[in-house]
C-alpha cells in the first residue's frame, strides 16, 4: 500500500500540540525544582507502590481473565452475548464509582489488596474478553481439520484456542499494567497516604502541596517525568503489539464436551465484578431527596454538574471523533504509530501538561475539552481503524478508483459501512469522559466541576448520603448506556450483511 | 486495421524489501482489445493491475495510457475502470446508489445521472433490481452491477481482476459472452487477469502470459495459445511436454490425433463428455483428449507439435 506523505503534515502538528509542547512545558518546570531527601522519599515510596500494584493485580487480573476468556470460548450457549455486555459494563464504570464500592464493602479499614481487588475487577473483565476475541478468530476449518485427526476437545483448547489467546491475553496484561501502574482514583480515596501511587502524587502537588516548591508546580511536573520516563518501556511494548483483529475467523466456534459446565463459572464471574456495585445499593438505597441541598454544601448544583458532565463529554467526544476521521482516512503505519504516542503519558501528566502549556490561553472549560480530547484519540483511532480494517480492501479502492478522495470515501463508503460500529465507539468515548476523574481533579475549577468531582468533593465532606445517591444515578446511566452501546454494537443492517 | 497504442508499462517492476513481485514489464494494449493476462496464482497478475490502476506505485518503469505517464497520478484522477475479484461493491448503497456514485464523484447533475443509471441498467438487464442492495442480488446481477458501475463513467480503460472466478460455471459461461458483447457495444479497452485457459480462448485478442513476475509470452491470441514458445508457457497452457530427438516439444492433449507412428499402452482412460487418457509412449506419459475412442492398435501422430525455445 501505498504510504501518504501528506500522513507527516498531520502527524506532525498533533504530536506537537498533544505531546511534545506539553512535556516541554513540564520539563520547563521540572528543572525549576530543587528536591529535598524528604521529594525522593516520597517519590521512591510512590514508584515502589506503582509498580507492587500494578504487577500484583496484573497478576491476578491476567490469571482470571484468562480462565475466563477461555470459558467463553467453551460456553457456546445463548447468554454468552449477555454475559460479555455484563462484563464490559465494569470497564466503562469509573474508577471512582470503583473506589466507592469497594469502600462499600469493606469500609474505611482497607488497603493494599482492596485496591488490587478493584484493579482486578476493572482489568480481568478486558482481559478475558480480549482473550476470547482473538480465541475465537481461530479457523474454524482449522478446528476442523484437527477434529477430523483426531484431536480432543482440550488438545484443541490448548493447541488453537489457547495459543491464539495469548496474543489478546498478553496485550490486555499489558493495557492492564499501565492502568494500574497510573491507578489513581482506588489509591486516593481507599488507599491513603501510605498507598499512593505516581499518579496521585502527581496530583497532590498540583492541587495540595502547591507551594512545595518556590517554583509553582515543579514538583509535579519533575514526579510526572519521572513516571512518563518509567512508564516508556511498558508503553511502547503495548503500542507495537499489533491489535488483534476483530473479524478475521468466521466468527464460529467449535463446540466443545461440557460446554455447561461453564455457564455457572462465567455467571459467578459476573456476580464477583457486581459485589462492589450491589453493595453500594444496598448500604445506601437511593434517595434522591438528599441531593436537593448538595449546592449548599459544595456550592455546586447536581443540574450544573450534569450540564458540564454532558457538555465536555459532547465537545470532546465529537472533536475526537473528527481528528480520529482524518487520521484513519490518511491511515499508514507513520501515523497510527505516532497517533498512539500521546498514549505514553498518564491523564493526570497529560492535565498536568496541558495546563502548564495551554492553560493561560484556553479559559478552563476549553481546556478540559482539550484533555479529554487528546485522552480519548488513541483509543478512538485504533477502534475506527479496525472496524474499518473489517471491509474489503476492493470496497475501499473501488470509491477511489471511481474518482473519490481519501476523506470523501472514509464518509460515504466506509463509515456507512461500519455505522452500528462507529455507533457504539461514539457511544464508548462519551462514557469514559463522562467518568473520567483523574485529568479532571487534577485541572478543575469552580465552573468546570463535573459529576465525579462532585461526587468526590461530597466523598470528602463525609457526606455520604450525597455521595451514594449520586453515584447510584450515575451507575444508572452507565448501565443503561453500556447496554444500549451493546445492542448497537451487535445491531445488523441490511447494507451490512452479505455473503 | 491500425490501431492506436492505447495503454503502454515500460520496464515496470514493484518490490517488497529485496524481492520483486513484478519485474521489467512490458506491455502494450491496443486501443478497443481485450487483453488478457494469463498466470497462475502468485505470478504477480493482480499487482500489475493494482500499479495500473494506481492502488500501488511501481518501484520501477512507467504506465502510459494515451500517450501520457500516469505513473505517478493519484488512483481518483486516472479515470481507469477495475471490478475486482470480488466486485468490490458498495454493501450500505443500493444499486442505484452504487451505479451513479462515480457520476456523483464527478458532480453531474442528478437528472443526467438518473439518465445515465436508468439507460446503463437497461442496457444490462438490472433495471428492476434499482432498488434492492447488493446482499439481496444473485452472483451474476452483482456481476452485472459492478460491470454497470465501471462503464457508466465511461473509463480508459477497464481492469478486470478474474471476475467470474466465483460463478458456477454455467453463468461463467454465459457471463464471458456478455463481456464480450460489452467491449463490441461500448467499444472499450479491457486488460482482463485470470489463471483460466477458456478465458482467455473466449475473450482474448492478445494473451500475455505471466510467471514469477515476468511476462514470458505476448502476442495475439492463436500465435501464443497455439504455439507456446518456451516449456513454461507450454504448461500453464495445459501442453504435454516431452523430447524428441534432443529437441523440448509440446503438444496439446486435443491436438494429439491418430494414424501416427507412434505406439502407445492405455495406462487410463476415462469416458466424460469425450474421451480422457492418459497413455505411455516413447516420449513419456500423455495425456489426449480426444472426441472418438481410440485403441491401443492405433498409432498416433505427434505432428501438431511445437517445438520449444528457452523462457526470456
Amino acid at each position: 500500500m501505498k504510504v501518504r506523505g501528506s500522513s507527516f503534515f498531520i502527524s506532525a502538528p498533533y504530536l506537537l500540540i498533544v505531546l511534545f509542547i506539553p512535556l516541554l512545558f513540564l520539563l520547563i518546570s521540572a528543572i525549576h525544582l530543587s528536591p529535598s531527601k524528604y521529594m525522593y522519599q516520597v517519590l521512591y515510596s510512590a514508584l515502589l507502590q506503582s509498580i507492587l500494584q500494578a504487577s500484583v493485580s496484573t497478576f491476578f487480573a491476567g490469571l482470571l481473565g484468562v480462565s475466563i476468556g477461555l470459558l467463553l470460548l467453551v460456553y457456546n450457549g445463548k447468554f454468552k452475548e449477555i454475559i460479555i455486555s455484563f462484563m464490559l459494563i465494569t470497564y466503562v464504570m469509573p474508577g471512582l464509582i470503583m473506589a466507592i464500592g469497594i469502600i462499600s464493602v469493606f469500609n474505611y479499614d482497607s488497603r493494599f489488596f482492596e485496591i488490587v481487588l478493584g484493579n482486578v475487577i476493572f482489568n480481568s473483565p478486558m482481559i478475558a474478553v480480549l482473550a476470547y476475541s482473538t480465541g475465537a478468530s481461530t479457523s474454524i476449518q482449522e478446528i476442523n481439520s484437527a477434529k477430523v485427526l483426531g484431536a480432543s476437545d482440550s488438545q484443541i483448547l490448548k493447541k488453537f484456542y489457547l495459543r491464539n489467546s495469548a496474543r489478546g491475553a498478553l496485550l490486555g496484561s499489558l493495557f492492564a499494567f499501565i492502568l494500574c501502574f497510573e491507578g489513581f482514583s482506588l489509591p486516593l480515596i481507599i488507599g491513603g497516604p501510605q498507598f499512593s501511587t505516581v499518579e496521585v502524587l502527581i496530583y497532590l502537588f498540583k492541587r495540595i502541596f502547591v507551594y512545595y516548591s518556590s517554583y509553582q508546580f515543579s514538583a509535579a511536573s519533575f514526579i510526572a517525568l519521572v513516571q512518563f520516563t518509567t512508564l516508556l518501556i511498558p508503553l511502547f511494548l503495548y503500542i507495537s503489539i499489533k491489535p488483534p483483529p476483530s473479524k478475521r475467523g468466521t466468527g464460529q466456534i467449535h463446540n466443545m464436551k461440557g460446554a455447561g459446565i461453564a455457564l455457572p463459572f462465567l455467571v459467578l464471574f459476573i456476580l464477583f465484578l457486581f459485589i462492589p456495585f450491589i453493595f453500594i445499593f444496598i448500604k445506601y438505597p437511593l434517595n434522591p431527596a438528599s441531593l436537593l441541598d448538595v449546592e449548599k454544601r459544595i456550592g455546586v448544583s447536581v443540574i450544573t454538574l450534569t450540564l458540564n458532565t454532558i457538555l465536555f463529554s459532547i465537545s470532546s467526544t465529537m472533536l475526537s471523533f473528527l481528528i480520529s476521521l482524518i487520521f484513519v482516512s490518511r491511515s499508514s503505519f507513520f501515523s497510527r504509530f505516532t497517533v498512539m504516542l500521546p498514549m505514553i503519558v498518564s491523564p493526570v501528566s497529560l492535565a498536568l501538561g496541558f495546563y502548564l502549556a495551554y492553560g493561560e490561553i484556553s479559559g478552563s472549560s476549553l481546556l478540559l475539552i482539550f484533555i479529554f480530547t487528546a485522552l480519548e484519540i488513541p483509543i478512538t483511532i485504533r477502534m475506527i481503524q479496525q472496524a474499518v480494517d473489517t471491509i474489503p480492501i476492493s470496497e475501499k479502492m473501488s470509491s477511489r478508483i471511481l474518482g473519490d478522495s481519501f476523506f470523501s470515501s472514509l464518509l460515504k463508503v466506509q463509515l456507512p459501512r461500519i455505522r452500528s460500529e462507529t455507533t457504539s465507539v461514539l457511544s464508548l468515548i462519551f462514557i469514559t469522559v463522562m467518568g473520567e476523574f483523574s485529568a479532571v481533579a487534577t485541572v478543575y475549577t469552580k465552573s468546570t466541576e463535573t459529576i465525579t468531582i462532585g461526587i468526590y468533593q461530597l466523598l470528602l465532606l463525609k457526606d455520604l448520603a450525597g455521595t451514594y445517591t449520586l453515584t447510584e444515578l450515575f451507575i444508572i446511566v452507565i448501565f443503561m448506556s453500556s447496554l444500549f452501546i451493546n445492542y448497537i454494537g451487535k445491531s445488523d443492517t441490511i447494507g451490512k450483511t452479505y455473503s | 486495421m491500425i490501431r492506436l497504442e492505447k495503454l503502454i508499462l515500460e520496464n515496470v517492476g514493484k518490490k517488497i524489501k529485496n524481492a520483486y513481485l513484478v519485474r521489467n514489464i512490458n506491455l502494450r494494449v491496443e486501443e478497443g482489445e481485450i487483453k488478457i493476462i494469463l498466470g497462475a496464482s502468485g505470478s504477480g497478475k493482480t499487482t500489475i493491475l493494482n500499479i495500473i490502476s494506481g492502488i500501488i506505485r511501481p518501484d520501477d518503469g512507467r504506465v502510459i495510457i494515451d500517450g501520457e505517464d500516469i505513473t505517478d497520478k493519484k488512483i481518483e484522477e486516472r479515470n481507469i475502470g477495475f471490478v475486482f475479484q470480488d466486485l468490490g461493491l458498495f454493501y450500505s448503497m443500493n444499486v442505484a446508489e452504487n451505479l451513479a456514485y462515480g457520476l456523483r464523484i464527478r458532480k453531474m447533475d442528478i437528472s443526467e445521472i438518473n439518465v445515465r443509471v436508468r439507460d446503463i441498467a437497461k442496457r444490462l438487464s438490472i433495471e428492476e433490481h434499482l432498488l434492492k442492495f447488493p446482499s439481496q442480488l444473485s452472483g451474476g446481477e452483482r456481476q452485472l452491477v459492478a460491470l454497470g458501475r465501471t462503464l457508466i463513467t465511461e473509463p480508459k480503460v477497464i481492469l478486470m481482476d478474474e471476475p467470474l472466478s466465483s460463478l458456477d460455471t454455467f453463468l461463467r459461461n454465459s457471463m464471458r459472452w456478455y463481456i464480450k458483447d460489452l467491449r463490441k457495444n461500448f467499444d472499450i479497452t479491457i486488460i482482463y487477469v485470470t489463471h483460466d485457459l477458456e478465458d482467455a480462448e473466449i475473450l482474448g485478442d492478445s494473451v500475455a502470459v505471466l510467471e514469477a513476475g515476468n511476462i514470458i509470452q505476448d502476442g495475439r491470441k492463436n500465435d501464443v495459445i497455439s504455439f507456446p514458445k518456451c516449456r513454461k508457457v507450454a504448461e500453464i497452457l495445459g501442453y504435454n511436454i516431452f523430447e524428441k530427438e534432443g529437441k523440448k516439444m509440446a503438444i496439446h492433449p486435443s491436438a494429439i490425433k491418430t494414424g501416427g507412428d507412434v505406439d502407445f499402452e492405455i495406462i487410463y482412460e476415462e469416458k466424460g463428455i469425450g474421451y480422457n487418457y492418459l497413455l505411455s509412449t516413447r516420449y513419456g506419459q500423455i495425456y489426449v483428449k480426444s472426441a472418438e475412442r481410440i485403441m491401443e492398435r492405433d498409432k498416433l501422430s505427434f505432428n501438431n507439435a511445437v517445438s520449444l525455445g528457452k523462457c526470456e
